[in-house]
């Protein structure tokens, strides 16, 4: 029974990244959507008949939706990355100001809630593209030609700046938003499906997918958008080709910077409430997003940020025993370390259809190896582990962030370049 | 373009010290001239220096309650922060204490100065404002904190310099075993745990749910206490599920509790999460009672969860300012004509604990340090606003708690339990 609906959440998964795939063709991306969307239905379906409440499926959405703002926060880190190669960890600290401006303009406009949310977000992305600009004139563009380090130092020094900032203006007290955009469960959807979505989150998806496609088309479409590609790609180059590379750098701390205002907004509306740090773990989750996405890539941004809204969620929902935590753990480090050290072997095997199924067949040994040793191991580890008598099994909830953040260091060693990142060789 | 860098980067530069510079509204300055003996809350102490820190403004800000000149006595407290909300009401309990008993002629002829240090929720701040206090104002006894973990990571300092150290309303049990110069004048989440479990019990409720913060020493230790006590009595806990403070998304773990059905879900936590998970609990269409305990008493869980409150909300308190004692009626009265606000339970404890240690040193009849500590461990059935204070032997106090409900969204008595109950 736990089976089922556990392989269903993973093929929606599965679904989900193939559909928002770059390296696939058109139909192929069709399929994946589809097949995505279908067994999310059959998810539905299958404990609406057996008469309980759909609750992996109610988890994928939850995860979606917190997802899709990580998205928004992450398109802005793998932006600037793109063209400067500089992880702007002040990205957290626009955020941040992007749901103080949602508390002003909503409180401004509660009468009229759709005017409210419609001004928040304008006035966040104007307010936040002029901060992100000026963050680049005042900080980064000083030491465009100094060492990387310099400018990585630098971004968290702004990040600092600005919290603090925002701390001696705003006070550290939380500021609490006023509700306009009602978070009560829609009946409709209710009714039919027994899922529970309300009109902020359907907003709050609209918004954070219609930038998304936005953001696509503006880049892969238009000039600017194919000078920024350019700049990415080889700065000097690009110089050399008549493009204006300062221009194009403001250009991405503008676009990057209206979309984390943005996520700001929806983050606010979301949660009501703002404080000076609000930024600060959306931010690093965020930056998990980009990695795992592959740093550069802009659709690897969109897909990492669902991605980990989708992980910190679905970890919460489940319950393992100490010893399966460990038993996964364990399992985890040691097929990281496997891969790390048979890497080298496992590309040298033809890439003919006896190769491919000696890849799969080795793959699953391994796991399977890893697996037994690591339940061995942990079953040796129980004594030890520490737990409260009275817990029989850990609640996910109790170590989501940390999953997260295990997810960046395996990301990092197994594929540095993420999911749909390329590999580019240090130019000497 | 170049010229226009230069003063640019000053300017962002010089932008904090700027705004750190500026003289910080000294909240309580005139607070030193002392209002008339027998009328110490009168009215004409404006209400400016709860509204100045209020408004919280002041990060790493000192305030100094009484003369500059009396026996000092230090205080830290969260001014700052996701817990300001305790430490802002600590402080103005603590300082119309110190007022009404400067006002009525000292301790022993002395006056009293308390210097108030901001531990801003963190567990380092409150470690450099208890240095602050014990190096620098040489302060006899140290007052603070409301939140467990703070109070906690101090507790050795205060031990180790042999100052006594009086917690208003720090509830984990395990802070007065750091040594014998720490000292609580509220009850424990040993007692507090089991009057939350006693009252879930008399409800009627058999199926619980524990959502805790997993990095509060508080939360854990009652989650410990209501789990043992509530299983116990013959309730089960079906899940066991934690969050972290400042998490803003309750979503999966509350789509997971709802699965689980439960009649009650337990939320030993603080008020910015509290609020949070109450009002995202009700929008996912759970029905059943959560219930709380100290610290969720601030407005903000008002705030945040607006009329979700009035259904099937409950906490654990140590004094609610509508009760009938003459004591409560008269510490309301001061408070609200100081402050122009109702005290809620945390500036009640914060007031009592001044008392207490005021107390101490009469009975002392000296400003040591030592003296003052083997006095404090003989206070006996003390007065308070929050119900007879006696220290026992754990230098803990033993007290009776409320529970409330809300209505309207203004908090009622839905009744009270004693220690003889649990």
């Amino acid at each position: 029974m736990q089976v089922l609906p556990t392989g269903l959440t993973g093929l929606v998964l599965l679904g989900l990244v193939g559909c928002l795939s770059p390296q696939r063709s058109t139909r192929g991306r069709l399929l994946a959507a589809a097949g995505a969307v279908g067994a999310f239905v059959v998810l539905v379906l299958l404990r609406r008949l057996a008469g309980a409440e759909p609750q992996e499926a109610q988890q994928l959405l939850n995860g979606l939706f917190l997802g899709s703002i990580f998205a928004l926060i992450a398109l802005g880190y793998t932006m600037v990355y793109g063209v400067l190669k500089l992880i702007n960890f002040a990205h957290g600290e626009v955020f941040m100001v992007g749901a103080y401006v949602a508390f002003l303009v909503v409180t401004v406009y509660r009468q009229t809630p759709a005017l409210a949310v419609l001004m928040a977000l304008l006035v966040a992305m104007l307010v936040c593209a002029g901060l992100g600009v000026a963050i680049e004139r005042c900080a980064y563009r000083p030491l465009r030609q100094a060492p990387r380090l310099a400018a990585l130092i630098t971004a968290i020094g702004v990040s600092l700046l600005l919290q603090n900032l925002a701390l001696l203006l705003l006070g550290a007290t939380p500021k609490t938003i006023p509700s306009v955009l009602s978070t009560r469960p829609l009946e409709v959807i209710e009714w039919h499906s027994g899922l529970l979505v309300s009109r902020l989150n359907l907003v709050s998806l609209g918004a954070a997918t219609a930038l998304m496609v936005a953001l696509q088309l503006f880049v892969s479409r238009t000039r600017p958008g194919r000078a920024m590609r350019a700049v990415s790609e080889d700065r000097e180059a690009a110089q050399l080709m008549g493009i204006d590379v300062d221009q194009v750098i403001v250009l991405t701390f503008v676009i990057g910077s209206a979309l984390a205002g943005a996520g700001g907004v929806l983050w606010g509306l979301r949660y009501a409430s703002v404080a000076p740090d609000v930024g600060v773990l959306p931010g690093l989750k965020a930056f998990v997003a980009a990695v795992l996405g592959g740093i550069g890539s802009i659709p690897g941004a969109a897909v990492g940020g669902l991605l980990i809204g989708l992980t910190d969620v679905l970890v919460s929902a489940v319950s393992l025993s100490p010893q399966m935590l460990c038993q996964v753990l364990l399992t985890t480090v040691m097929l990281v370390a496997f891969w790390r050290l048979s890497q080298a072997r496992l590309a040298a095997l033809p890439h003919t259809r006896q190769g491919r199924l000696l890849r799969v067949v080795g793959a699953l040994t391994v796991a399977a190896s890893c697996w037994v040793v690591g339940g061995l191991a942990a079953l040796g580890l129980t004594p030890y582990l520490a737990t409260e008598p009275t817990v029989e099994s850990l609640s996910g909830s109790t170590f989501s962030d940390a999953v997260v953040f295990f997810l960046l260091i395996v990301i990092l060693i197994v594929k540095p370049t993420g999911l749909m990142g390329t590999y580019a060789p240090e130019k000497v | 373009m170049n010229r226009l860098r230069l003063p640019l980067l000053t300017l962002l530069v010089s932008l904090p010290v700027l705004l750190t510079g500026c003289p910080a509204p000294p909240p309580p300055a005139d607070s030193g001239a002392a209002p008339t003996p027998g009328a110490p809350a009168s009215a004409s102490t404006s209400a400016a220096p709860g509204d100045a820190a209020a408004s919280g403004n002041s990060a790493g800000s000192t305030t100094t309650w009484g003369p500059a000149d009396g026996l000092s006595l230090g205080g830290y407290m969260s001014l700052t922060d996701s817990l300001s909300s305790f430490g802002q009401s600590s402080n103005k309990g603590m300082g119309l204490a110190i007022e009404e008993i400067n006002a009525k002629g000292g301790v022993n002829g002395q006056q009293l100065t308390l210097h108030m240090e901001d531990s801003a929720s963190k567990q380092e701040e409150a470690k450099n404002a208890v240095r602050r206090l014990l190096d620098k104002h040489q302060a006899k006894v140290v007052i603070g904190e409301v939140a467990s973990s703070l109070s906690l990571a101090v507790a050795p300092d205060c031990q180790a310099a042999k100052v006594p150290m009086v917690s208003p309303s720090s509830t984990n049990p395990t802070l007065t075993a750091k040594g014998d110069f720490i000292f609580r004048t509220c009850f424990t989440d040993d007692q507090q745990g089991a009057y939350v479990a006693k009252f879930a019990l008399t409800k009627g409720w058999k199926a619980g749910v524990i959502l805790r913060d997993i990095n509060s020493d508080y939360s854990k230790g009652q989650s410990a206490v209501i789990t043992k006590r509530f299983t116990a009595g013959g309730g089960k806990i079906v899940s066991d599920e934690g969050y972290t403070q400042k998490q803003p998304d309750f979503s999966s773990v509350l789509t997971k509790v709802k699965a689980k059905n439960p009649d009650v879900i337990f939320v030993p936590g603080y008020y910015n999460e509290a609020g949070l998970i109450i009002k995202q609990a009700r929008e996912l269409g759970i029905k059943a009672a959560i219930v709380g305990a100290d610290g969720w008493d601030s407005p903000v869980l008002k705030e945040l969860a607006g009329d979700l409150l009035n259904d099937n909300c409950y906490f654990v308190n140590h004094y609610s300012k509508t009760e009938d004692r003459p004591r409560v009626k008269e510490f309301v009265a001061a408070y609200k004509a100081k402050f122009n606000e109702e005290p809620d339970a945390l500036a009640a404890c914060a007031y009592d604990s001044i008392y207490v240690v005021a107390e101490a040193i009469k009975a002392a009849g000296s400003t040591e340090p030592q003296a003052i500590r083997d006095a404090l461990a003989k206070v006996q059935n003390y007065d308070g606003v929050t119900g007879q204070i006696t220290i026992d032997a754990q230098r803990n106090a033993s007290k009776p708690c409320v529970v409330l409900a809300f209505k309207d969204g203004q908090e009622v008595i839905e009744t009270t339990l004693q220690p003889s109950d649990v």
